[in-house]
């Protein structure tokens, strides 16, 4: 029951992670090619709030 | 609940991800004291499973004290299985003109999925190209103590330098990678 937290906490990262794209291959690779913001803000804002 | 439901399949804009995942690092702090990362699980796993006989030094700790982050690795399954799967985006990937192009001219295909198709099938070469990546991966998180999630957001957000040399390498290796390699993934496969 302890690990609870964590378990949700990671429900939390990996929800967000799929859902914001960031786990794209192709929005990887379009962060790359430095052809979208959408990456550079994800890290930048996340960095930022962190 | 109309509008809830469509929240939660379309994707995220990247001023909604962001700050929910800077926020992780805060979240640890008050779940456990402790820093937000995952690829430590590696070493822990190998820890776990390492025969009495084998004996590494690197492995030699205590490892059920951190159960937690083992637990913490199978939770990002479970909400990226809710979130790509369960909640899935019924439109496709709303890329950018620039890289539609470019997967256009590479005859990449563009799907509902995350990952192209030929590169990730279950075919010998992808299956090869995967685990090399796959072992560099383990390689180099462990070499330079920690991952993207853990040097990049951790790292960065409490001002560390090794951090941000970290962080500057990966960027560096993707790069080379994506330029440099990638392309010639495709005229393999297709």
């Amino acid at each position: 029951m302890r690990f609870l937290p964590y378990l949700f906490a990671g429900l939390l990262f990996g929800f967000v992670m799929v859902k914001s794209e960031a786990a794209s291959w192709y929005r990887i690779m379009e962060m790359f090619y430095f052809q979208s913001f959408h990456m550079f803000g994800i890290m930048g804002s996340a960095i930022a709030t962190g | 609940m109309e509008s809830l439901s469509a929240w939660l399949h379309a994707p995220w804009p990247w001023y909604v991800a962001g700050p929910l995942i800077g926020l992780m690092v805060p979240l640890m702090l008050v779940i456990g004291n402790r820093s937000f990362g995952i690829s430590s699980n590696l070493r822990h796993m190998c820890a776990m499973t390492q025969p009495k006989a084998v004996g590494v030094d690197f492995f030699q700790y205590n490892w059920r004290e951190h159960n937690w982050s083992l637990v913490f690795a199978l939770g990002t399954v479970l909400g990226g299985f809710l979130a790509g799967v369960v909640f899935a985006n019924p439109d496709p990937i709303d890329l950018s003109v620039a890289a539609l192009t470019m997967f256009s001219y590479w005859d990449v295909p563009i799907g509902g999925g995350y990952l192209p198709p030929v590169l990730f099938d279950f075919h010998w070469l992808s299956v090869l190209v995967m685990f090399l990546g796959g072992v560099l991966v383990g390689f180099g998180t462990r070499y330079a103590s920690g991952c993207t999630s853990g040097h990049a957001i951790t790292g960065l957000s409490t001002l560390q330098l090794q951090s941000l040399l970290a962080v500057m390498g990966i960027f560096a290796g993707g790069l080379l990678a994506s330029h440099f390699v990638t392309p010639h993934l495709f005229s393999l496969f297709w």
